[in-house]
Formats: structure tokens, sequence, C-alpha cells
């Protein structure tokens, strides 16, 4: 009898445990969009439209490079008009993980200087945009939060994942100026194509959404994105463009040297 | 202009057709005004700046990269002549302008860069006082108020920036030489934002002499050398420059009822350094800057008594604190003569303390910033609080102040020249 109900058990657990591992944790979820290939370097334009309550439109165009390093990361980005911001850069070396902030660099052509910055303040908002230092990222660092995973349902015809991430510390939620996020990842490409952000306080605070997503190279890759700010009404609209993936980057693109340099479309 | 001509004409004889040639052209329309709120109130500019900035790409490898500067400065119209600090002299000195600022080739090797023209060439890593940013001389025909970049006088040269692997990272070694030595140029005198003269005795008059100032000549050629390297998180440099003191010692003779003094241009070696790292929000960062054989000021009244030179040691520590969109960026630099004796027209230890803080509003249309640089020597200071506002991408306005306090020094001199101001400016 013991036998026959240790035989039931074990089928009942062979047969369960496809169900089981179908339902990932929140944290395997964003380790798949972490690990979705991304290819291993990138050239792509990007356009910004800043845009206020009122419907005052300002214009940024840029291009950036980036090349992976393992799970570390190196990417520069010129801003190219307006005329006022032009040659501007920055360069990042993104280290994997929390235990090493990343290192940056800014030229500023009105000095003529590359200046270090510091990385550590990722909540800080970029170039007058709606995205944070932490947003520009592909993906937020996963030891940063607790992820769960609060769904699955369909979004804009597809189906999706619903992953709750909560920053781990006060300290945390301060730094990166959220208290909470929610991303809506594709299931069949481990992309996300909606993030909604609540402020520390928990208020709800913003909202990204990828749109017009297409294969690349074989790359899955949004060429539109929108960050929409509910408190202030301000929304910033970005559109990729160019992309050219596995070039074969050369390191030196990532220096100090090209940030002087300028990006001169050749 | 003949150096700016053949430079031009050297690009247009590349390979290529002239008409091949990606060229772009970028600048500004600006207007600067500024009102003196103290002393004799009166404008101190009226500026309408043009800002040209041609570029072309020649070949795969070279480019041209050229900037150019001028304005017609109405005030000069506006105010009255005068016999003190409006004289027909100085109006025509601050009336108009036309310079180029830079004008070079660039040839981008696959290890190296080589820029050959007109060119500023930056170094160190303070803000606001200049260590080891000694290479272009400024023009101070506003003090130290304009903006560097438009200040530094563009030198003639020709600079190799050659980079190398050595053990993972990569170093830099830049090579420059600088045939066209000059001096900074200083504000006329008697005009308002001329530096004050020696004190002298009641009844003396003051005569200031022609001085010989280097000029493009074989043996006043400039020529430095630096090292940058990324190290365990820093940001190096090691550096040395050969080259000429921009401002002068003034050499005085002494005879009954006149001072005459004569400006004395002298060369000097500098050797220095500078560091950066990041801490958390926190950027540390810092330079030295050793000038051995400085021309300084004594305090002799006959021209062997009244120049000498000495071994200065320039050092800065600064740091940048970002949090909230907030910068926040205090500065103390130090200067210390070690051979320094009480025939020298200085102290031994001086130095300045500068704070910087800047946050912005709006996403980034509206910026405030405060500048404040405090002489811990002399007790003078400067006070520069401004504020930009972007209209659009193309229109930026800006308000601020300019205010000196103490009575001597380096700001003190200026107690008198409190000033507000406002720029407009279109880019294109």
């Amino acid at each position: 009898m013991y036998k026959f109900y240790l035989t039931c058990l074990s089928l009942t657990l062979l047969i369960a445990s496809p169900v089981y591992s179908a339902e990932p944790t929140g944290l395997e979820i964003m380790q798949q969009v972490d690990a979705r290939d991304d290819g291993d370097d990138l050239i792509q334009h990007m356009k910004q439209r800043l845009i206020d309550r009122r419907g005052n439109i300002r214009e940024r165009e840029m291009v950036s490079f980036r090349k992976d390093y393992g799970r570390d990361s190196k990417s520069i980005t010129y801003f190219l008009a307006p005329s006022n911001i032009r040659d501007t850069a920055l360069l990042t070396w993104d280290y994997d993980g929390i235990a090493k902030d990343d290192d940056q660099w800014l030229y500023l052509p009105a000095l003529k200087k590359v200046r270090r910055i510091s990385s550590s303040d990722r909540g800080d908002y970029f170039m007058g945009t709606d995205f944070t230092f932490e947003d520009i990222k592909q993906t937020p660092e996963l030891e940063d939060y607790n992820w769960h995973l609060t769904g699955s349902e369909a979004l804009d015809g597809q189906q999706v994942w619903v992953v709750e991430g909560e920053p781990k510390t006060d300290d945390l939620k301060k730094n990166l100026g959220y208290s909470k996020t929610r991303y809506y990842i594709r299931k069949d490409i481990n992309m996300y194509i909606r993030v909604d952000y609540w402020d520390r306080k928990g208020k709800a605070l913003k909202n990204l959404v990828s749109e017009e997503i297409t294969q690349i190279n074989g790359v899955w890759t949004a060429m539109k994105g929108t960050m929409t700010n509910i408190q202030s009404g301000h929304r910033t609209e970005l559109s990729f463009s160019d992309h050219r993936y596995n070039t074969g980057l050369s390191d030196r693109t990532f220096s100090e040297r090209m940030l002087k340099r300028g990006y001169r479309a050749k | 202009m003949n150096k700016l001509a053949i430079l031009i004409s050297a690009a247009l004889l590349f390979p290529a057709a002239a008409g091949a040639f990606e060229w772009t052209m970028h600048g500004s329309l600006k207007n600067e005004t500024a009102y003196f709120i103290s002393g004799d109130k009166r404008l101190d500019k009226m500026q309408n700046r043009l800002e040209l900035k041609p570029e072309a790409i020649l070949s795969d490898r070279w480019e041209f990269r050229g900037r150019v500067l001028g304005w017609y400065d109405a005030a000069m119209q506006i105010e009255h002549t005068n016999n003190t600090d409006l004289t027909v002299g100085i109006k025509k000195h601050y009336r108009s302008y036309i310079k180029s600022k830079e004008a070079y080739l660039l040839y981008g090797g696959d290890d190296f860069d080589f820029r050959i023209g007109q060119q500023q060439i930056i170094w160190g890593k303070t803000d606001g006082l200049r260590m080891l940013d000694i290479v272009n001389p400024l023009d101070m025909r506003e003090f130290i108020l304009d903006d560097f970049l438009d200040s530094r006088i563009g030198l003639w040269s020709a600079r190799l920036n050659w980079y190398a692997n050595i053990g993972g990272s990569e170093h830099e070694f830049e090579f420059i030489v600088i045939p066209d030595a000059r001096s900074a140029d200083l504000a006329p005198n008697g005009s308002r934002w001329a530096f004050a003269l020696p004190p002298v005795p009641a009844g003396t008059r003051i005569a200031i002499q022609a001085s010989n100032k280097p000029g493009w000549k074989a043996a006043d050629t400039e020529a430095g050398v630096a090292w940058r390297a990324n190290m365990s998180g820093w940001d190096l440099s090691l550096n040395w420059f050969y080259g000429w003191k921009d401002t002068p010692s003034m050499q005085k003779n002494m005879i009954p009822g006149l001072l005459i003094l004569t400006p004395v241009y002298q060369r000097m070696n500098t050797v220095g350094g500078s560091f950066s790292n990041a801490f958390g929000a926190t950027v540390l960062r810092g330079e030295l800057a050793v000038n051995i054989g400085e021309s300084i000021n004594r305090l002799g009244l006959t021209p062997a008594t009244s120049v000498g030179k000495d071994t200065t040691l320039n050092a800065s520590l600064g740091m940048d604190y970002n949090k909230n969109n907030w910068r926040i960026s205090p500065q103390f630099f130090i200067r210390y003569l070690p051979g320094w004796d009480n025939t020298v027209a200085e102290d031994q230890a001086s130095g300045f303390f500068s704070l910087m803080v800047s946050t912005d509003y709006m996403n980034e249309k509206l910026k405030p910033e405060i500048i404040g640089l405090y002489d811990w020597a002399d007790g003078s200071w400067m006070l520069r609080p401004k504020a930009s506002y972007e209209f659009s991408d193309q229109i930026i306005a800006r308000l601020g102040m300019d205010i000196f306090g103490g009575s001597k020094g380096l700001f003190g001199q200026f107690y008198s020249n409190d000033r507000v101001y406002s720029e407009l400016e279109y880019t294109f």
C-alpha cells in the first residue's frame, strides 16, 4: 500500500512538474529579459521629442554605440542636434551587479573638457528627458529589487507576464526615485512592452510604452518608446533608426579619445 | 589671417574634389548686454555676436574644424566718450571684434590623432581658475567673466595624441608644439576691467612702456607633453609645458616724480598632474602645477629688484556632489612660494575657495546656478548668480549678476564693477 501511494505521488509530481515550471518566478522572468539576445554590439540613431503639458516640443538627435563585455557593457552616446548641445557626449562603462558603480564621463563642448561624473544617483533625470539614468539601461539592476510575478494577461494583442519590482531598501527607493515598478513582458520574446512606475510616496508617476517591435538582424528591437510623466504631463518620445547589430565595434570606440573627437557621420 | 588662408587652401587641395566634401555650418547669434550697477553706473556692453563653426569631412581620415567669433558693441556708441574709462582708444578696443578661435585639420589614425592649425588645448580638472590649463592665454577684456571658450586665444600649433594599450588599459601620450607663442590680451589701461597698477607715492605719475611680448619666432616656441590613463578607476594625467607666463610682471624704474613700468614676459616650465575618480554620488578631482622659474613681482623700485623668478606650487582639490538633479562643487586652491622672502610682492601662501551650486527645473528648461569665489589671502570675493531659460531648441535667455567684494586682491580691485547682464542666444 505504501508503495502504491509513493508511486501515485511520484506520478502526480511528474505530471504536475511541467505545469509548475511553466510558471516561472518574477526574478526568473526578469533574468530572461536580462539574458535576451540584444546583439553583442549595436549602433543606432535616436530622436528624442520632449513635449511639455502645453504641447511645446524640443527635439534632439543622437547616435549611440554599445558593446557587451560578458555581462558588462560599454556605451557612448553623441548628441548631434540641436546645435546648442551638439557634440555633448556620454561614455558609460556599465558593470553588472551592484558591487561596482558604473563609470561615466561626460564631454561638454562648452568647456572642451571631459568630466568624470558620478553614476550612483541613478534616479537623476537624463538631459531633461523623462528617463532617469536607471531607465536608460536595457534592464534594471535585478539585485536591487524584490521581483514578484503578479499576473499573466493580454496586452495589445500579446500575451504578457506582469512582474512587479520593489526596491529592497528605503535607501534604494530614495536613490532610484521609485517605490515600485511594474513590467509587462511579452512571453514569446522576453521583452517588456510597458513599464509603470510609482514614486517614492507610492503615487503613480510615469509609464513607458514600447512600440513597433520588429526583428532586425535577428534581434527583437523596439523602434519607438514613449515615457509619460503622469504627474507633470511631460513626455519623452524616442524613435530609433539605422540599427546595426554585431558589426564588431572596436574597444577604442568607448574611450575618452572618442568623447573628445565627437561623432561625424562619414 | 594668412595662416588661416593657407590652412583652408590646404584643405581644398585634398585629393577628392572640393565638391565632394561634406561641409556643415553651425553657430549662434547672441546679444549680450551688461549694465554697471556700482561705481559709475552705465552700460558695460551691448554686444551683438555672431559665432560660426564651419566644419568639413575631407576624407575618411581628414577633417577640418573651425570657429570664428565676432561682435559689434553698441554700448561704445551709446555711452559718451570721456577721459577716464571710455577714451577714444578704449572704445575702439571694445567696439568691434572678429577673431578666428579655432581652425585646424584633424587626421584620425588608428592609434593616433594629429591636429594642425589654430587650436584650443585644455589641460587640468579644475573649473574657473587655471593651473594646468595654461596652454592658451586668455583675452581678458572682461577680466575672467567671459566663457573660457570665448576668451581663450587660439594658438597655431601641432598636436599629436598617441594611444597605446599597455597592461590592458589605454594610455594617451600628447605632444604639442606651438610656434605661435602669445601672451594674454589684457584690458587696456584705464578701462573698467584693467588690472590695478601698483600704488605710488602722492605726486608720482605712472608711465607704462611698451613690452616685448612672445611672438611667432623659433626662439619663442612653446612645447608640451602630457600622459593620461584610467588606472584602477582613477583618471590620471602627468603634464609638462615649456612656455611663457601669459601675464607680465611689472618691471619698475623709479625716477623723481615718475614710476616707469615695463611689462616683462618670461618663460617658465610647468610640471604637474591631475586626478579624478567617482565615489558614490561624489566625484573627487584635483591637480598640481609646479611652475619652475615663474616670473614674480618684487617690491623693489629698480629694474633689478622689481622682478624676479621663483618656483611656485599651485594645487587644487575639488569635488562634485550630485543628488536629485542638484550639483554642488566646492574647490580649494592654494599657491605657495617655497623660496619666498619679504621682497616678494605677494604672500607666501595665497589662494581661493570656490563654490558652485546648480540645479534645473522643468525638464532642464530652467537652470539656476550660483558661483562664488573667495580669495582667502586678500579677503576679496566674487559672486555670480545666473539663471538660463530654454524657450526652444534654438533660443536661450540668461539673466545674471557679477558682484565683487573687498577692496584689493584679484576680485576686490573690481569692487566698483558690479553688473547685471542679460543674454539672448539663437543657435543654428
